[in-house]
């Protein structure tokens, strides 16, 4: 099996435009908060710490949280390609043929798409950690780091098994194409980049909140943003009305949903996911 | 040694194979001739394990498909219609990957490669990345990766689909030299005639259903008529002539069917006055379609 992963991660990684598109929407989401999304946020900080490093590290903060969640969603989105290929193309037939057990064969991409997610998403997170030294001179406190590492393997667990399974459902690499462009398009949109989610209607937020994009945003937010939280608000009203406009915290109707309750929410997705994927994989598998 | 009895494959009302036995003997260049469609590729898919029969029997090397399906993969290389090599690795890493499959250890799929890359010419290309390759080095290398676990049988599924003449050509010399080197079961699809002259057992197979099989060479001599192309001196004599010599008379050529090639000596030296020109063909596989079948054989 190990040798499998070692050719799709290969077949991925050093098809640098398949990294590049797969990256795509982590670019697209950078330049807007660049160009406006960024004007936003520096009015939602308290005037007093405006354009200081402290109001920036909590700014930052919120981008950079956001843009991990979404590499580790559009990297194992992406890395599937190389699977519906090999399906389409027949050379998945050539690793049939050799004496290797047809499960483990189509478990090999699944575990693969996992694994691209962890390795990018990990480079773009100590990405992120440089970025914020060289733009506010702080770096995350240790907890919040091990936190996010630990969030990122669960994210990847996730979005690896939706996806999946629902790449198994396609045909063709067109299709997966389609598929990435409006994932990527959408994704910035689920996971409460483009528009804070304060700014929709309580019922709009709840329905967004419903879905695992969101749901992982929020609890990396909480992770990542801990210590600039902290450090920017003194008053509890007002930082909990920042949490809750910037997705920090999320709520479906007036159920808040806590960060325990949204870790078992996020391991059941990627728990119902990969065993649907098991039947998918066992269709796969069988002789027609 | 591979035995096919009765071997049927159905999807759903239409019978892709309807009950063909065959066998091919250990060391034998064997060919499954037949145009698109016929049920060759479902044949060598259902040989190598890809596909599930719905009757009839097959046993390779004494083990019987369906219930020794992880040995019998073992023993045999299959060659696709399509290149199935990943074009972001190297030559070597292919070749290395596909190694690793069988579980054999790196020095020995080293070594092999070398023997490889040496008999089908390709050493200055292995550390080439695939996609860089041409359609005609990239077939050998497809050929090379099917061969890397030592089978006792190689598959070939139309490898020469949509390769220029020339490189089919190439492609066969180097098929030569393996089979030469290797002594090993080759089992060939193909839809081109000439493919097969040199097979030691070739089986048409059309809708399905086996038509014929013998060795190329008896096919012919069955199936297929050499033929006599003479031109007249004098155009106005054609009918007549065309009567003596027992032919007809096409566009100013008259034709003779021929039962061996010798026998237009005896003809055109009976006749030498009245002939200006003359060419003799030996029968071809195309000919042994069209009067097996009655339809001109369209690949």
């Amino acid at each position: 099996m190990s040798a499998l992963i070692k050719r799709h991660l290969l077949s991925y990684i050093r098809d640098k435009w398949a990294v590049f598109f797969s990256f795509l929407s982590v670019f697209i989401i950078l330049a807007l908060f660049l160009l406006f999304l960024g004007n936003v946020q520096e009015a939602s900080v308290p005037e007093s710490i405006a354009g200081t490093n402290e109001g920036n590290y909590l700014i930052y903060s919120w981008i950079f949280s956001g843009l991990i969640v979404v590499a580790s969603a559009t990297v194992p989105l992406g890395f599937l390609h190389v699977f519906i290929k090999d399906s389409e193309t027949h050379a998945m037939d050539d690793f049939f043929v050799a004496p290797l057990s047809r499960v483990y064969i189509v478990l090999s991409y699944m575990l693969s798409a996992f694994l691209a997610g962890v390795l990018l998403s990990m480079i773009s997170f100590i990405a992120t950690l440089i970025l914020l030294i060289m733009l506010t001179g702080y770096m995350l406190p240790l907890i919040s780091i091990i936190q996010v590492i630990g969030l990122l393997l669960l994210s990847n667990l996730m979005f690896a098994s939706i996806f999946f399974f629902i790449t198994t459902t396609l045909k063709t690499s067109s299709a997966h194409d389609n598929l990435s462009t409006l994932i990527g398009t959408l994704i910035g949109f689920l996971a409460g980049l483009y528009v804070p989610i304060g700014s929709f209607s309580v019922m709009f937020q709840s329905v967004l909140n419903v879905f695992p994009p969101m749901q992982m945003a929020s609890l990396m937010r909480q992770a990542y943003m801990d210590d600039a939280l902290k450090m920017v608000f003194t008053n509890q009203a007002s930082v909990d009305n920042y949490r809750l406009f910037f997705g920090v915290d999320i709520r479906i109707d007036t159920w808040m949903l806590s960060g325990v309750t949204l870790i078992i929410i996020v391991a059941l997705w990627a728990a119902t996911f990969a065993v649907l994927s098991v039947y998918r994989i066992k269709r796969y598998a069988h002789k027609k | 040694m591979i035995n096919v009895q009765h071997l049927t494959k159905d999807y759903g009302e239409i019978e892709a194979l309807k009950g063909i036995t065959f066998s091919v003997k250990q060391g034998s260049f064997f060919a499954l001739l037949g145009p698109n469609g016929a049920g060759k590729t479902t044949t060598v898919r259902i040989l190598s394990t890809l596909l599930s029969k719905t009757s009839g029997e097959v046993h390779i090397h004494g083990k019987r498909l369906t219930e020794n399906d992880a040995r019998i993969r073992r023993m045999i290389g299959i060659v696709f219609q399509q290149s199935t090599l990943d074009d972001m690795l190297s030559v070597k890493e292919n070749l290395l990957l596909r190694g690793q499959f069988y579980g054999l250890r790196k020095a020995t799929v080293l070594k092999r490669i070398d023997t490889l890359s040496e008999w089908m010419d390709f050493k200055d290309t292995l550390n080439q990345r695939v996609k860089t390759l041409s359609g005609g080095q990239r077939r050998k290398i497809d050929v090379a990766r099917a061969l890397i676990n030592e089978p006792k049988i190689l598959i070939l599924d139309e490898p020469t689909t949509g390769l220029d003449p020339l490189t089919r050509r190439q492609l066969w010399t180097v098929m030569t030299r393996v089979r030469k080197e290797t002594n090993m079961t080759v089992l060939l699809t193909t839809h081109y005639m000439e493919e097969v002259h040199d097979a030691d057992h070739v089986v048409i197979i059309d809708r399905g259903e086996i038509i014929a099989e013998d060795s190329a060479h008896h096919l012919r001599l069955k199936h297929a008529k050499n033929m006599l192309y003479v031109t007249p001196k004098d155009v106005s004599t054609i009918e007549t002539l065309s009567k003596a010599l027992g032919g007809t008379s096409v566009e100013g050529r008259i034709h003779v069917p021929l039962n061996h090639p010798f026998d237009a000596l005896k003809i055109l030296s009976e006749n030498r006055d009245t002939i200006e020109s003359f060419e003799v063909v030996e029968g071809s596989m195309d000919d042994v379609f069209l009067n097996l079948t009655g339809r001109r054989f369209i690949p």
